[in-house]
């Protein structure tokens, strides 16, 4: 039999539920691999119920035309979303229904579009890509369709997106290291090159082989960070004039991970991990009407899956999470980043007007979920509160006194979640000595401190706290600091603030060249409120 | 009984030294792109790091197929061996291991395999001490215990200049989950289990260099130091200076990491194990 040249309504349907039965078949193995983001195992079933939101959506479209069976079908499926996996799979969709919404018939030409659009507009659904994922695949698939000859068929077009998806989806553990150690390729990007597979078969009226194999035997856990887990929220938020901006800003400043805010004016489709998720909900009811509102305990999620897999194969060995935790306190989102990376369980959001309280410390130590926590305050005025939380719970709670971000880094390097409190505490205390601190600002009104008279506006440095000298420019009263600290140092970190100006990178990093040459200056984007520059020096 | 020893590239072990022992080494082959150079035959290390930074393919290793093992092991059964000890990288960074076991099946001779856990001259010292035991007369089974004895007492400190390197051919292992990219972190480096893992780390090569020595200084008295390196030996003699006031009589043996090592390791990479001398209570 001919295969058509175009795709009619009719046909894109056929071509979508022979995607869906395809991906359905493959569901337990996409779910078996799923240890991105958080390893719950759901990453299959997902996509899966996504993609049936989308197709039932478009059940009531009359017609032959493509356009709006695609848009209904984008429509249900951002309603329908379930999990990170299904938000993007909905973007996808999007994508695809955007480029082709005023189309009777989609051409090889169109669905060569449609991909790109497709990869475009799940890469716009997150605010921090990650490659190694769904994402990539996408992209990666839409590239090869876009380099297919201008006289392809729909047929060639489908096969290289296929046959270049399952090659992307066998490269994402060399792109994310996770992915690397659990043994595994990414759930959300095979998702996709099963999902365009399906598609595949469906256009050619091809009998499935066999599902895909995956090696769920070599899966280990070890080494798999399952962060915070808390609870796994979503909803869907209707009204008019929604804002998927300030929804998204809103519920990050509460402490959202993972977050995904996708959709339309009247209709935005929300998807978060977080410790608490009250906020998040109330946040959402703020906005406009909620629906389809699913609230799981992450936690119990990954433990059934995990015991799941422990009592059907032998080799899987979930490993104990670690006795020792590292709760931080850190003002700005890079600074938050790189105490997670360094091995933080908790990061508190603080500083110097949203000091943290000693109860709020105490809860993100006790939520660490380890037998032993060291806190690092990172400030001198949220030392106190730090120790009223120790004293609360002695035989959780060590506070390693750092005075600044610069002191709190010192420490977290040192910080090994396996090993004898004691002896580690005592390893962080010691790595704080070397760490210097200087920290740049402007006054905000006429004073006098530590012997320094200060006028209203003036850049002002200070050295481990304390203020030593004011300036005529945030870059002099920089440089003024580092003058105080840079004997015998070797290495500057610059941790940008979130209102540094825009050149300053450039600018004090040529300024610091020129007055301590043997210095290295390593810059990173620290995204701290009230401080345009802290140096930590060591 | 003529008991003969084998080992592989990754050993490390100086030309003369293995010669002079009658160990036979069996190459791994290094790839850039698709020419396969044998390590240490095609390609010596010094080749290897002058071509790493200017060829614009990273190289990958692999491990000797089992029809080379075989070759090697009918070599020795040729010549008149009856026993074969081969001892090898360890078999979670590598699966040389796997073919020299493949290699072995069905050949006329008692062959037996030690998975050294440990990687360059940390393996190929304890190879050393297996053949120095049969030179002595010892049985390929007193051998193998001392080279295993020799193993257990045997502490890795790696500080690589880059990660880059073992994170592309995937050894990094669980090391991986506590390095980051937002900060530039300098870790130290071991096997442990035969695995790469983290034992402390720093912000600067000097500090990670610090700390491995003061870890390593825990281990003190010691039998043997094997310094290593892959580009430059910067550095290498101030550790060795400092690690020699804890143990003035310990063997010093200075060593380049080979070209199968090097494209896991990178370069700028400094590393250095220690043997720590037997407890006298046992």
């Amino acid at each position: 039999m001919e295969l058509p040249v175009t795709l009619d309504a009719m046909r894109f349907r056929h071509v979508l539920r022979t995607a869906e039965r395809w991906l359905e078949r493959n569901r337990e193995q996409v779910n078996a691999i799923n240890v991105y983001p958080v390893p719950d195992g759901d990453t299959g079933t997902n996509m899966v119920l996504t993609l049936r939101a989308a197709l039932d959506a478009c059940e009531q479209v009359e017609g032959p035309a493509v356009g709006p069976y695609l848009n209904a079908a984008a429509r249900g499926a951002l309603l329908g979303a379930r999990g990170n996996s299904g938000v993007i799979l909905s973007q996808i969709l999007r994508g695809l229904a955007e480029v082709m919404l005023d189309t009777e018939e989609v051409d090889a030409a169109l669905l060569r579009d449609g991909l790109m659009a497709a990869a475009t507009s799940a890469y716009g659904a997150v605010v921090e890509p990650v490659e190694g994922t769904m994402l990539t695949v996408i992209r990666e698939a839409a590239e090869a369709a876009a380099s297919t000859a201008a006289e392809a068929t729909l047929a060639e077009v489908l096969d290289a997106a296929v046959a270049e998806a399952e090659a992307s989806v066998e490269r994402t553990p060399t792109l994310l290291p996770r992915l690397a150690e659990a043994g595994v390729v990414d759930a959300g990007g095979m998702g996709v090159a099963v999902l365009l597979a399906g598609m595949r078969y469906g256009y050619l009226g091809e009998e499935f082989p066999e599902p895909v194999e995956v090696a769920v035997g070599t899966i280990e856990m070890m080494g798999v960070e399952h962060e915070g887990h808390g609870y796994c929220t979503e909803f869907v938020v209707t009204g008019s004039g929604l804002s998927r901006e300030s929804l998204h800003a809103t519920i990050e400043a509460a402490g959202g991970e993972s977050l995904i805010v996708v959709g339309y004016e009247d209709a935005l489709h929300l998807h978060v991990h977080m410790e608490d998720p009250g906020p998040a909900i109330s946040a959402g009811a703020a906005a406009g009407d909620l629906a389809n509102v699913k609230v799981e305990n992450m936690q119990a999620q990954h433990d059934a899956w995990a015991s799941g897999h422990g009592a059907s194969d032998g080799e899987i060995a979930l490993e104990e999470l670690p006795s020792l935790g590292l709760v931080a306190v850190s003002q700005g989102r890079g600074i938050a980043a790189a105490f997670r990376e360094l091995g933080a369980t908790q990061v508190v959001d603080g500083g110097p007007t949203a000091n943290p309280s000693a109860g709020e410390l105490l809860g993100a130590a006790r939520r660490a979920g380890r037998d032993h926590v060291f806190l690092l305050p990172n400030d001198p005025n949220v030392i106190m509160a730090a120790e009223q939380a120790a004293a609360e719970e002695p035989g959780l709670v060590t506070v390693i006194a750092t005075r600044s971000v610069a002191a709190g880094f010192g420490a977290a390097m040192a910080y090994a979640p396996e090993g004898e409190a004691e002896a580690v505490a005592a390893e962080m205390r010691e790595a704080i000595e070397g760490v210097r601190c200087v920290s740049v600002t402007r006054s905000v009104h006429d004073t006098s401190a530590d012997g320094v008279e200060v006028a209203d506006g003036d850049a002002i440095v200070l050295v481990d706290g304390t203020l030593v000298a004011r300036a005529d420019s945030l870059e002099e009263a920089l440089l003024t600091g580092l003058g105080w600290v840079a004997d015998g140092a070797e290495l500057a970190t610059l941790y940008l603030g979130a209102d540094a100006p825009a050149d300053a990178e450039q600018r004090v990093t040529s300024l610091i060249a020129e007055a301590h040459a043997g210095l290295e200056l390593e810059v990173v984007p620290g995204g701290q409120p009230h401080y345009p520059y802290i140096l930590g020096v060591e | 009984m003529t008991v003969r020893v084998v080992t592989d590239s990754t050993a490390d072990l100086p030309q003369g030294l293995a010669a002079e022992r009658r160990i036979e080494v069996v190459p791994l082959t290094v790839l850039f792109g698709d020419e396969q150079l044998r390590d240490g035959v095609d390609i010596t290390a010094t080749e290897f790091y002058e071509r790493l930074p200017r060829d614009a393919q990273m190289p990958t290793s692999s491990q000797p197929s089992p029809a080379v093992f075989r070759e090697a092991y009918e070599r020795l059964i040729a010549d008149g061996a009856t026993e074969i000890l081969s001892i090898h990288v360890s078999g979670k960074l590598s699966g040389t291991l796997d073919s020299a076991r493949q290699g072995a099946q069905g050949l006329d001779a008692r062959i037996v395999h030690v998975d050294s856990q440990m990687a360059s001259l940390a393996l190929g010292i304890g190879v050393l001490r297996a053949a120095d035991a049969i030179a002595g007369g010892a049985s390929l089974d007193e051998a193998a215990a001392a080279a295993e004895a020799q193993f257990a007492r045997t502490h890795v400190y790696i500080v690589p200049d880059t990660l880059e390197y073992l994170r592309r051919g995937g050894r990094l292992g669980r090391a991986n989950a506590m390095i980051g990219t937002m900060l530039k972190v300098k870790p130290v480096l071991s096997f442990v289990d035969g695995e790469v893992v983290q034992l402390a780390r720093g912000r600067t090569q000097a500090k990670a260099i610090e700390a491995s020595r003061k870890l390593a200084a825990e281990q003190a008295p010691f039998e043997y130091m094997m310094m290593m390196h892959t580009t430059s030996r910067d550095g290498i003699d101030a550790i060795l200076a400092r690690l020699q006031s804890t143990s003035p009589d310990a063997t010093v043996v200075n060593g380049q990491m080979g070209p199968a090592i090097g494209v896991h390791a990178g370069p700028g990479t400094l590393a250095f194990a220690v043997v720590s001398a037997p407890s006298s209570d046992g």
